[in-house]
């Protein structure tokens, strides 16, 4: 193998490439696939990749796809930032239904995972939703679905919650 | 069901609501608004002011009340209002519920009132972002028409009213519209929902009298 390549190599990466060195030689690691940062970085991309083109294939086929926003709901949700979570939530789908995409809202309500979502996030999402109901079919199954898990999650306080949502 | 309090008797954001109603008296007249807390946990009031336009500050003493219902409803209707000042700002638009009052913005910022539309006060403002999210705070059908002291309260309002505006309040004055009045919004809170006349208008009266009162000294 020529120097040179190697040493294009050596430039580009961020830190040495060649294997550990000892006393006074430098520190180098071998930027061959399967080893060091740069494959860890590749690998992870390619995975995003495909993810990406399996939601492609998916959307094909006609399964619901849930947008990537809702994974910032759902992290925040996880961390207790309801707030921030329903303002995620209510600014995309308020967009969607402000520009006529109804069936693309449709879609978005059946591929969200409930189990993700805590209470005030589930009424947001009834709430915001609300105004449109007549014209997302698959509200009412939401509406019902929720119900279920609220009866698990908060029994003494359903009616509560879901008056005037339905 | 809580009564009004004086923001320095108790702060809104000491205790867990986000979302509540909240009243002051500007002049000769009684002015309500929503307050509710940012996603920085600030103190925002949002609020139908002079010449039709949304405000998201509050320069008044703060008499507040939450309506009867349950946190997660209100933490919706907080990030409504977050959402609605934040399409105000970039593009001067309502959310979509509230699109079906047949309102929008002008470009500049001013309020349109649509046909059918009824013409938003402050106080129905209020009652308008409740509706949107399932939540009635009145029952408007129990209100009575009160034709004289509406066209009085009219009349106080005209310098500050944009002409189309004020046109329309009095057509619907005229037709024999139910206007609620900010106390009356205010006093709401204090009972079951959706709140009935009497029950609101006595609580209205309550809210009146501890406004000139002034909050209670520490």
């Amino acid at each position: 193998m020529s120097l040179r390549p190697q040493m294009f190599i050596a430039s580009y990466t961020a830190g040495p490439i060649w294997g550990r060195g000892t006393g006074d030689l430098p520190r180098f690691r071998r930027s061959i696939p399967g080893v060091g940062d740069e494959a860890e970085l590749v690998r992870q991309q390619t995975e995003a990749l495909l993810r990406q083109y399996e939601a492609q294939d998916k959307s094909a086929t006609g399964e619901e796809v849930a947008p990537m926003w809702l994974e910032d709901t759902y992290a925040y949700c996880m961390q207790s930032r309801d707030a921030e979570a329903l303002d995620v939530m209510f600014r995309h789908i308020n967009t969607l239904l402000c520009e006529d995409q109804f069936s693309k809202c449709n879609d978005l309500l059946r591929a969200i995972d409930l189990q993700r979502l805590d209470t005030h996030l589930m009424i947001g999402l009834l709430s915001i939703t609300l105004a449109a109901s007549s014209i997302l079919p698959f509200r009412s199954q939401l509406v019902s679905n929720i119900e279920s898990r609220l009866r698990k999650l908060a029994p003494d306080r359903v009616e509560r919650l879901l008056n005037g949502l339905r | 069901m809580t009564r009004a309090v004086f923001e320095a008797e108790m702060a809104f954001a000491s205790q867990p609501l986000v979302a509540a109603i909240v009243i002051c008296r500007a002049g000769d007249n009684l002015h309500s608004g929503l307050l509710y807390l940012d996603t920085n946990s600030a103190v925002r009031v949002l609020h139908l002011g002079w010449q039709d336009r949304l405000y998201n500050s509050w320069g008044w003493p703060r008499l507040w009340a939450a309506p009867d219902v349950e946190p997660e409803r209100l933490a919706s209707v907080a990030a409504l209002c977050r959402l609605i000042w934040e399409d105000y700002e970039a593009k001067k638009k309502f959310p979509y519920g509230l699109k079906f009052l047949q309102t929008s913005f002008s470009p500049n910022g001013q309020l349109l009132l649509g046909p059918g539309a009824k013409g938003l006060t402050c106080a129905t403002f209020v009652l308008a972002v409740f509706n949107s999210f399932g939540i009635q705070i009145v029952n408007e059908s129990d209100w009575p028409v009160r034709q004289d002291e509406d066209r009085r309260f009219l009349d106080r309002m005209r310098p500050h009213m944009d002409p189309g505006h004020f046109a329309l309040l009095e057509a619907e004055i005229s037709e024999g519209c139910r206007r609620i009045r900010p106390e009356e919004v205010v006093g709401a809170c204090s009972c079951h929902l959706p709140a009935l006349f009497v029950p609101s208008r006595e609580a209205g009266d309550e809210v009146i009298r501890l406004l000139d009162a002034g909050p209670r000294p520490a």
